[in-house]
Parts: structure tokens; C-alpha cells; sequence
């Protein structure tokens, strides 16, 4: 009973894949995405927007909600939409010699002195493969970290050789971030009941900057030793072999899902290779 | 006779520094978000980078650096495409603090000259190359107002990112050194590179509690 409620039991099929394998897969789709962004049709990189549709897939069919898919991913999808607006209108042409070409000229009205923002057609083939790629690596990585725990991928990088104490370091480090994130609101609080300024122009708020960060990070560092005792009176440091309380384990379904990537990857190397061949 | 001291990794990971990682991780993270709490028009996420690579040396502050951004973009994926910069921060204030380059007023002017080439011949070539120079942070608008006014790509970004980031990394290494200052010198003496800032008041106290003990031999830790 107790083993079973430190193991995350789930159900879904693609989100219980084994961690390495999933990151196969991020990786061979992101190579695919810069492979993708060279086939071109008439300057366009169209294929890299069916190659997107990967990812609210995977993560629709790992059985993701909705609104926690969203909730990173949206970040992304307004940075990239930044660069397809800038790109599209600022970004004339490659370099010397290459002709301009505007695709569409607005004209609001006819009065003379109303300036018309102009499309660039180089930036907007530019910005959509930019942001594109970057929608794609994003969104298949947000996709493994929403369907990994970050202790199952720890432990499946430990068992592929990953030294046990890079693995502390990475589950410390994301335990520190909670424990410092909540020790800063605490202590810019106290400032604040001491008469820090956190409101106001940039060189005040410059200035509650430093009475906030310095007590944090000298207490943290400080706490250190003690918990370098701590580690070290639990055998941490001695050279023996350690027992693991927490198991990942393959699905079985690991082939599978490889050999699909690996297949549809291969469809469009092909016709890569075809393209470029003729 | 002072024997020139031997760097090894063993010596740099030590269980101090390995601990000081996370840490170091953490006030990154912390950093970053004040700094946008506070809607200030820096990053501030390299200040545990730089305080690891200042006191346990190159490749613990370039560790410190990778794995910040590697825990930040699980939750904004456009950090992965910085780790580079990052680490390049940990890497050369490692080196330049195992050649004692923060003891003088005139080699911290040296090693910021430094480090704000370092961060920008790091950061420029994947703010263009990768987002066309546009990343969402507050110093995009100020690029992409200097672009609109016929600049190229090129010169806006190094521009804007000259001015911002030597700012951000001259605040990170005042408070390196405000927190520094204030480390006790038993714990700042169990990092590689902490010696270097042991304070004058703190090495004549402790050279006059020597002599009264029995000599011992010293570690070399």
C-alpha cells in the first residue's frame, strides 16, 4: 500500500512512456523542425504548421487539461507571435541586393499625410519560420514536462548512468525555488513594515531590491553547512551502493512510440531529400 | 613559502559547492522574479551564477548557470535557448575570481569589462539568429523601436542588450559582493575560491588565535 502511493500509477498509455524514450522523441521532433523549416513551397515553410499539430495532439491524447496546457504554452505563443509582427513589418530584406518585396500596402485613407504600414514579404517568411521553430521545440517540451514528473525523469536518468548526486543537485534545486520563493515574499513583507519603498520610480524600486535579496541569499548559504551535515550523517558521501525507494519502469509501448516518430520523421526526410535531389 | 594552489575538480565539487548549487538556482529564480515584481527592466536571473562561480570556481558557477535555466524553462521554454549565456556567465567569473581578479577596485572595473563582452557576444547571436530579436522581455519594445527606425537586426540588439545587460550584471556583482562581504570567513573558507575573500580584519584574527593554538597542519582544501 505504501509502495503504491509513492508510485505514480498512470493510465494513460502515452503520458506513462518511459522518460528516456520520451525524450527521444523531443528530440528526434526537433531536429525534424529544422529539417522541415528548409522545405519550402513559393518561400513558404507550410509544413512546419502540419509538424505543429504534433504537439496539442500528444498532449491531448496524454489526457493534459486543457488550461494547464495553456498555461505554459501561452507564453511562448506570445513571444512568437511578437516575432512574426515584428519581423513582418521592420524586416525588409536579407542582405544587399536581394529585392523587396511588399506584399500588402495599406492604405487607410487617402490623406497624404497618414503613414501605411507595409508587409514585408521576406519578413513574414522569416518570422513564421522563426516563431514556428520556436512553437514547435517549446511545445514538445512542454508536453514532456507536463507529462513527466520530475522525479520519474531523474530517476530514468539515473538508471541510464546519470551520477546520484547531479540527481540531488536537480531535485534540490527545484525544492530551493519553492523554499526561497516563499522565504523572499516573507522578507520583502518585513522590509516593507520597516519603511522599504518597494513603490515608485525605478531608482526607488531599485533600491528595496537589495534589503529584499541580501538577508535571503545569506541565510540560505549559511544554512548550508548544516545541511552538509545532515547529508553527510545519512551516508551521502560514503562510496556504497545506494538502495532506491522510487521505481520507473518501461510500459511496454516503448517500440511503438518510437517506431511511429521514427517513421513519420523518416516521410519527411524523404521528401526533403526528393526536393533537393531535383 | 606559499606553494601556487592546485585546482581539481574533486576539490571544486566539493559537498559545500555541491550544495551551494541549488542555492545558487534558487536565488536566480528568486532574482528573476522580483525583478519583475518590482518591474524593473532587468533580468537579474545570473546572481546565484555569479556568487557560485566567485566562490567555488569555473565549473561549479557554469553548472549553477546551465541548470537554472535548464529548471526555469520547464516553465518558460524560451529560457533553454539561453543556457548558453548562463553558463558562459559562471565560467568566466569562476576564472577570473581563481586569479584573485575582485580584490582591488581597478580589477573589478577589468573583470566587469569582461564579463559584459562575454555576456553580449553570448546573448546577441541567439537573440538574432533564434527570435529575429524579439524574446518578450520588457527590453524587446526598445529593440524593436530602434529596428522600426531603420537599424539593422544586428545593431539594435547589441545596443539594446550593451546598455541593459552591463547594468544587470554590474547590480548581480554588487550584491555578489554585499553578500560575500557578510559570509562568515569559517564558511567562506571551505569553497575553492573562498579565501580570496577572507577580509584583512578576519585573516589577522585568525593568524593571531594560530599562534597561541599548537601548530597544526594545514588541509589543503
Amino acid at each position: 500500500m505504501y509502495i503504491e502511493q509513492i508510485q505514480i500509477r498512470k493510465t494513460n498509455p502515452i503520458a506513462s512512456l518511459y522518460p528516456i524514450t520520451k525524450l527521444w522523441i523531443v528530440l528526434i521532433y526537433s531536429v525534424m523542425s529544422g529539417i522541415i523549416a528548409t522545405i519550402r513551397f513559393n518561400g513558404y515553410a507550410y509544413l512546419l504548421f502540419v509538424w505543429f499539430l504534433a504537439v496539442p495532439g500528444l498532449s491531448f491524447a496524454s489526457g493534459i487539461p486543457f488550461k494547464k496546457f495553456w498555461k505554459a504554452f501561452s507564453k511562448v505563443l506570445i513571444v512568437a507571435l511578437m516575432i512574426i509582427g515584428i519581423q513582418m513589418f521592420l524586416v525588409q530584406t536579407a542582405g544587399e541586393g536581394h529585392s523587396i518585396v511588399e506584399l500588402v500596402r495599406w492604405h487607410i485613407t487617402d490623406w497624404p499625410f497618414v503613414i501605411a504600414p507595409t508587409i514585408y514579404e521576406y519578413g513574414l517568411q522569416n518570422g513564421l519560420e522563426l516563431s514556428m521553430n520556436i512553437l514547435n521545440v517549446a511545445g514538445i517540451f512542454v508536453w514532456l514536462f507536463q507529462t513527466t514528473e520530475n522525479k520519474e525523469l531523474s530517476r530514468a536518468l539515473e538508471k541510464s548512468g546519470l551520477h546520484y548526486k547531479s540527481t540531488y543537485v536537480f531535485m534540490s534545486s527545484l525544492q530551493m525555488i519553492e523554499v526561497l520563493g516563499k522565504n523572499s515574499k516573507t522578507i520583502m513583507n518585513a522590509q516593507r513594515a520597516r519603511g522599504v519603498e518597494t513603490e515608485g520610480n525605478v531608482f526607488v524600486r531599485m533600491k528595496a531590491f537589495f534589503p529584499s535579496i541580501v538577508p535571503l541569499v545569506l541565510s540560505a548559504v549559511t544554512n548550508t553547512e548544516e545541511r552538509v551535515l545532515t547529508l553527510e550523517s545519512k551516508g551521502f558521501d560514503t562510496p556504497c551502493k545506494k538502495t532506491r525507494i522510487f521505481e520507473v519502469n518501461k510500459n511496454g509501448h516503448e517500440g511503438l512510440a518510437l517506431g511511429i516518430t521514427i517513421a513519420l520523421s523518416l516521410v519527411f526526410v524523404v521528401w526533403k531529400v526528393l526536393q533537393w535531389v531535383r | 613559502m606559499e606553494t601556487k594552489k592546485k585546482y581539481t575538480l574533486k576539490n571544486d565539487f566539493s559537498m559545500v559547492a555541491l550544495l551551494l548549487i541549488p542555492i545558487a538556482v534558487a536565488i536566480n529564480f528568486v532574482g528573476g522574479q522580483l525583478a519583475s515584481l518590482l518591474k524593473l527592466p532587468f533580468y537579474l536571473d545570473t546572481i546565484g551564477t555569479i556568487l557560485a562561480g566567485m566562490l567555488a570556481g569555473p565549473w561549479v558557477g557554469a553548472v549553477a548557470g546551465a541548470l537554472t535555466n535548464v529548471v526555469t524553462g520547464i516553465a518558460n521554454p524560451v529560457n533553454f535557448y539561453f543556457i548558453p549565456v548562463n553558463v558562459i556567465v559562471g565560467l568566466v567569473t569562476g576564472f577570473l575570481s581563481r586569479g584573485n581578479m575582485f580584490s582591488k577596485w581597478w580589477k573589478w572595473i577589468i573583470s566587469m569589462v569582461i564579463m559584459a563582452l562575454a555576456s553580449i557576444i553570448s546573448a546577441a547571436p541567439i537573440v538574432v539568429l533564434v527570435f529575429g530579436g524579439v524574446t518578450g522581455s520588457g527590453t524587446s519594445l526598445l529593440t524593436a523601436t530602434l529596428m522600426a527606425s531603420g537599424k539593422s537586426i544586428w545593431s539594435s540588439v547589441i545596443s539594446v542588450e550593451l546598455v541593459f545587460t552591463v547594468l544587470d550584471r554590474i547590480i548581480s556583482y554588487v550584491i555578489c559582493w554585499l553578500i560575500i562581504k557578510v559570509i562568515p570567513a569559517r564558511t567562506l573558507v571551505k569553497y575553492s575560491c573562498g579565501e580570496f575573500y577572507i577580509s584583512k580584519k578576519a585573516r589577522a584574527a585568525a593568524e593571531s588565535a594560530g599562534e597561541d593554538a599548537p601548530e597544526d597542519e594545514s588541509e589543503d582544501e
